[in-house]
């Protein structure tokens, strides 16, 4: 049963696992000569395969290094930035739904959704430089680009600033860290908040008209139970879909809210690399980014085996 | 009248559309300023003096005269983007469900490839790649944008296909062109037009997203994005020049979105069925 609930959600993965890596091959190589739309030339694929296979991505033009380096040393910078969006976004966002979804029609439900709506309207550059406006020329509280004041180091263990501070002990660093991350995790979570607080509402609100609840409330089961025992558990995993869907936007709004905040990530550098024409190092970031993108599917994929338990399986 | 939270998505949304097409379509008569005229000795002016409501840039042009000129610029590439991409979208999706076999097998793979790039990232490829042009902007932003009615459409097409009525017209001997124009695509059409207006909400974002990387239409156009971009340096002595744009974006965007909203919440199956 278990290995059938991991075949059964493989195959649309095993073809995207495959499938962007020559469509980005395509992009690499093709893309000079002709307009060959979605047909792998087999010779350059089975060539870039292999290349990507040894980490070998070529050169940057600009840098004179090698671009899975320059990568390389970048790719904790966004991966720490989307972390604390992505938390932050959880943290707000589904408390939210699920006060809205049990204040279904009031006041709270209402207030929620003008949230909800204007925070996936907004564009998060605008948004960026509303904040920035605000937390750092006005109230100067938050500081407006960057990862650390210059001068504050901390030693390279992880690659990851906050993390590295913890273990490191440096509690100055940490400090700052948390105050450079403050604004860029924020406008990069807003946009998500949004979406997954209105589909938390829907999901509660769906898992509410379910027999069992009735059930449970005719028992005169507690609302607090009712809401722990048979609402959330059910309502959990559409909102994990929708958090699994939303990566793709944390990937898009992460390169452009890097730019604004000139957060020292990927997509700071692949602004910079097409700014300059460096094509191996567009082409590089383009490919890690789609890699990253499908491994976060795929884990996403695993992780609904831990949420819901009809994928898990019984033995025998 | 009743005015509830649907009805008030209702006019909001119209409203602020209608505003803002209001503004793309006659707005170049509403000011005295060329939107492209350069005036250092009157630039990054206050909104509301000599004249300029939204004041002026660092070039000294007049803002309101860019927005207007923008949203033109910003609607044009949205609404061919939507366009195209429905078409597209919904001819394959109604194809592929309502033949199924190859066809299906073949676009499905198609959609697949196509959706394993994240959004941004494929339209930045294309047009870091191929250069910025017009046509290229909408053909970045096409790319992925016809995935979402194909799937839509797909699965009504596949319930439709085995509908009492369709299986009649096809005994007596409806070709597949016909069955198309008089029974599948009719049925598509509500579910096509909601995508379309939330797609749409989406072009603008995005193509004022790559405006904002300076990945859009050439720059001598003014457009919403370009405008924040180059706003974004003066942003300490002139907050004007980033925020009115954005604001441009945000109410275009939200509009679409309550509208999309209004649309789904209308042509909600489960709305009838939900009798509790």
């Amino acid at each position: 049963m278990a290995i059938f609930g991991l075949l059964r959600l493989a195959p649309g993965d095993a073809a995207d696992l495959l499938l962007p890596d020559d469509a980005t091959d395509e992009q690499v190589a093709e893309t000079r000569e002709a307009w060959g739309l979605d047909r792998p030339i087999w010779i350059q694929y089975g060539q870039f395969l292999s290349n990507l296979a040894r980490f070998d991505l070529g050169e940057s033009y600009r840098y004179r290094a090698p671009v899975f380096e320059l990568i390389g040393e970048r790719l904790p910078a966004t991966l720490e930035l989307s972390f604390y969006a992505l938390l932050l976004a959880v943290v707000v966002a589904v408390p939210l739904g699920v006060l809205a979804a049990l204040k279904k029609g009031k006041t709270v439900d209402a207030v929620v959704s003008v949230v909800a709506v204007s925070g996936v309207s907004a564009p998060s550059f605008w948004v960026g430089i509303l904040l920035v406006l605000f937390f750092s020329g006005y109230l100067n509280l938050f500081p407006s680009s960057g990862q650390l004041p210059y001068g504050v180091t901390v030693p390279e263990i992880t690659g990851f600033v906050t993390l590295d501070a913890l273990l490191s002990g440096s509690w100055d660093a940490l400090y700052e860290g948390f105050r450079y991350l403050a604004l860029p995790a924020l406008t990069l979570a807003l946009a998500m908040i949004g979406i997954i607080s209105r589909i938390t509402r829907a999901s509660v609100i769906d898992a509410g008209q379910e027999e069992h609840v009735f059930t449970a409330v005719a028992k005169g089961m507690s609302r607090r139970a009712i809401v722990r025992r048979h609402l959330l558990p059910n309502a959990a995993i559409p909102v994990v879909t929708i958090i699994g869907l939303e990566l793709g936007a944390l990937i898009s709004g992460s390169i452009i809210v890097e730019v604004v905040f000139s957060w020292p990530g990927i997509g700071t550098l692949l602004f910079q690399a097409i700014s300059v024409r460096d094509m191996p190092l567009t082409t590089g970031i383009v490919a890690s980014y789609t890699i990253i993108f499908i491994t976060l599917n795929l884990l996403i994929d695993i992780f609904y085996v831990f949420v819901d338990p009809r994928l898990r399986g019984s033995k025998g | 009248m009743k005015l509830d939270l649907l009805n008030l998505k209702f006019l909001l949304g119209a409203s602020m559309l209608s505003f803002v097409l209001f503004l793309a379509l006659f707005g170049s008569w509403l000011t005295p300023f060329d939107p492209n005229r350069q005036n250092l000795l009157a630039s990054l002016l206050p909104p509301l003096t000599d004249g300029h409501i939204l004041g002026t840039d660092h070039l000294g042009r007049d803002i309101l005269a860019r927005i207007i000129s923008g949203a033109k610029v910003s609607l044009a590439i949205a609404a061919s983007v939507v366009l195209i991409s429905g078409v597209v979208g919904v001819l394959v999706g109604a194809l592929s469900g309502y033949l199924r076999g190859t066809p299906d097998l073949i676009t499905q793979k198609v959609v697949e490839s196509f959706w394993a790039f994240p959004p941004i990232l494929l339209a930045i490829a294309i047009l870091a790649f191929f250069g910025q042009s017009l046509a290229n902007v909408i053909l970045a932003l096409t790319i992925q944008r016809w995935i979402p009615y194909s799937r839509i459409t797909r699965a009504q097409a596949m319930v439709l296909r085995s509908l009492a009525y369709v299986e009649a017209s096809k005994v007596m001997g409806g070709g597949l062109g016909w069955i198309m124009r008089r029974h599948i695509l009719p049925n598509l059409m509500a579910s096509a037009v909601i995508v379309a207006t939330f797609s749409m909400a989406t072009a603008i974002l995005a193509e004022a997203s790559l405006s904002f990387l300076g990945l859009g239409v050439p720059p001598q156009i003014a457009t919403w994005g370009g405008m924040l971009a180059e706003g974004r340096s003066y942003i300490t002595r002139a907050w004007w020049l980033a925020v009115m744009p954005g604001l441009g974006i945000f109410i275009t965007v939200l509009a679409l979105n309550l509208l999309g909203d209004w649309l789904r919440d209308q042509f909600d199956p489960k709305k009838n069925l939900n009798l509790t």
